[in-house]
């Protein structure tokens, strides 16, 4: 593959996150927008050539289907590229790979990505659904199983084959808290203790309930940009280095047999990396798919951050925090922020987007990063996508 | 919701089960007939995939016939779901969900009834049982296959 034009990121921004029983649609898309543009005076809705959602749910709750004209026409888009996108929790990286693949074919040069959910509707049963969505509709639906009882199991073998414990999990859900405690737009502000993860009720064993993010209703905008244009817009974009999805099967009967072998991120890890011409020692922050604490562990050893097994141990030497290694989830990750399905890979990005431009305030990683992994994923493992980001220093 | 419904299938969890909605229908009536469990077996390649396939994965054959899956397992993993299930079993939690390995290589997720989370084991021996789940929009019985410790 011959090198692909450079795309930049050259604005970003999100809305307050949480129960929004306040706002619609229209409104929390409204929020994330306004914020995006405000972000980057210099571009104007009047700039953006294609206009891409990410959500999930909008047919189920809303209902409002084909949201991505609706979206426009909120923002005062008036695009010759527009599509609505949904590839469940990847959602937002997907719609940012399209944005992105059509500004490297030259079909435009400036595209905004908005990605969001309106979800959390206080009902049981509705609840339900929407999770049981997630699963195969003719035979895994039906059986009751749903997202925490699906990512269980891999935490549990988890723990049988390398000896990880109940505790390392915690504390992936006790830095993901603590990290969020300094995100005004995080679902959840007040921190969490080791004391306090491990007394929490049971939802699916191991996994009590800090082990386990949460739906939340949501939005995240980015606008991404030819290289042509990136420099009229900022003196500091941030570059596209690399993309990956990997994809392994559907049904969770067909997952690798060592449920830990989570070949659909390594693979979509891999991808990027080559893509980006680097190695996961050169990646300085991560933002990971948190929806359970155990996820966040394995693919801290799919990713290359540390050998296969040894993500308990990563987590006790603190390799996984600020001071460490790689600095996982400044944020606060799906677990501190909450999940709007198809926002929050365009949240990460805005995460990275900050941290990378040196503008991320108190939750700054310090030295300023230069190099940024975004990974979203579907499935228990085995379908995922990343996306590398650089600062402007890695480009020249 | 109006009781009357065109579209009788839509937000309907459970899997179509009889002849006029599926074209696996075998499958269910193996299961709901017989307390059978079944899968398909490609005629052209002999490939035998779960779940059943109407069209070979392998060599994209549509030419089929139905072989007996084995009625025993055992758990290749297992969790003790206290939330996160529907509102009509959230009742009978804690439930207990597992995968289950075949001696023919193949593996399935199911419920495993009558087990307590302290008895649920990584290795555990279980054996089929047939499971009753809502009836269909025409009040038609569906079933699901469950698994229960083997002997009880
Ligand atoms: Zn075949």
């Amino acid at each position: 593959m011959s090198k692909p034009k450079r795309v930049a990121i050259v604005a970003a921004g999100i809305n307050k996150w949480g129960m929004r029983p306040d706002a619609t649609f229209r409104d929390i898309i409204s929020e994330a927008g306004k914020a995006c543009f405000d972000s980057n005076p210099k571009v104007s809705n009047k700039d953006i050539e294609g206009l891409v959602t990410s959500g999930v749910y909008p047919q189920r709750s809303g209902p409002q289907c084909h949201p991505s004209p609706v979206a426009c026409e909120v923002l005062g888009v008036k695009p010759r590229l527009f599509q609505n996108t949904d590839c469940q929790c990847q959602s937002g990286a997907v719609n940012m790979r399209i944005i992105w693949s059509a500004i490297v074919s030259g079909l435009i040069d400036v595209g905004m990505a908005v990605g969001w959910e309106r979800i959390l509707v206080p009902n049981h049963g509705e609840r339900y659904i929407n999770a049981a969505l997630a699963c195969d509709h003719d035979w895994e639906q039906g059986f009751g199983m749903t997202p925490p009882a699906l990512f269980a199991m891999p935490a549990l073998s988890h723990m049988e084959k390398y000896g990880t414990t109940e505790e390392q999990y915690a504390k992936i859900a006790v830095k993901n808290h603590t990290h969020s405690a300094k995100n005004p737009n995080a679902h959840f502000q007040k921190g969490l203790t080791l004391e306090k993860a491990l007394g929490a009720r049971t939802v699916a064993t191991p996994y009590r309930l800090f082990d386990c993010c949460v739906n939340t209703d949501g939005a995240a905008c980015a606008i991404l940009c030819s290289e042509e244009k990136a420099y009229e817009y900022t003196d500091n974009p941030i570059w596209v280095m690399g993309l990956g999805q990997g994809y392994t099967n559907w049904t969770i009967g067909n997952n690798p047999k060592d449920l830990t072998d989570w070949q659909g991120v390594r693979m979509s890890g891999e991808l990027a990396y080559k893509m980006a011409g680097i190695t996961p020692k050169d990646i300085d922050i991560a933002e990971l798919h948190d929806c359970f604490t155990a996820s966040e562990l394995i693919e801290y050893e799919e990713l290359g951050f540390c050998p296969k097994g040894e993500g308990g141990r990563w987590v006790d030497d603190g390799g996984n925090d600020y001071g460490g290694d790689v600095v996982t989830q400044p944020r606060g990750g799906l677990i501190g922020c909450g999940h709007p399905f198809g926002g929050t890979s365009i949240a990460q990005t805005h995460e990275i987007y900050l941290q990378l431009r040196g503008e991320a305030g108190e939750r700054q990683v310090e030295p300023r990063p230069n190099i940024g992994l975004a990974q979203t994923m579907s499935g228990v493992g085995t379908q995922s996508m990343v996306t590398i980001y650089g600062s402007d220093d890695t480009q020249h | 919701m109006a009781e009357q419904m065109e579209y009788y299938t839509a937000m309907d969890l459970v899997a179509q089960q009889y002849e006029d909605t599926t074209k696996l229908y075998q499958f269910y009536t193996s299961l709901r007939e017989e307390h059978k469990l079944v899968t398909t077996k490609c005629k052209d390649c002999g490939h035998v995939p779960w779940p059943p396939r109407t069209l070979c994965p392998e060599c994209l054959s549509t030419d089929y016939e139905w072989v007996d899956m084995p009625s025993t397992g055992t758990i290749a993993s297992w969790t003790a779901a206290y939330a996160g299930m529907p509102p009509e079993l959230a009742a009978r939690a804690p439930m207990v969900y597992a995968l289950v390995d075949f001696e023919n290589g193949l593996r399935m997720p199911t419920a495993i009834l009558e087990c307590a989370p302290n008895e649920a084991k990584t290795g555990m021996e279980v054996e089929l049982v047939v499971g009753d789940v809502q009836p269909d929009q025409q009040g038609r019985r569906r079933v699901a296959p469950y698994f229960k410790p083997v002997g009880r």
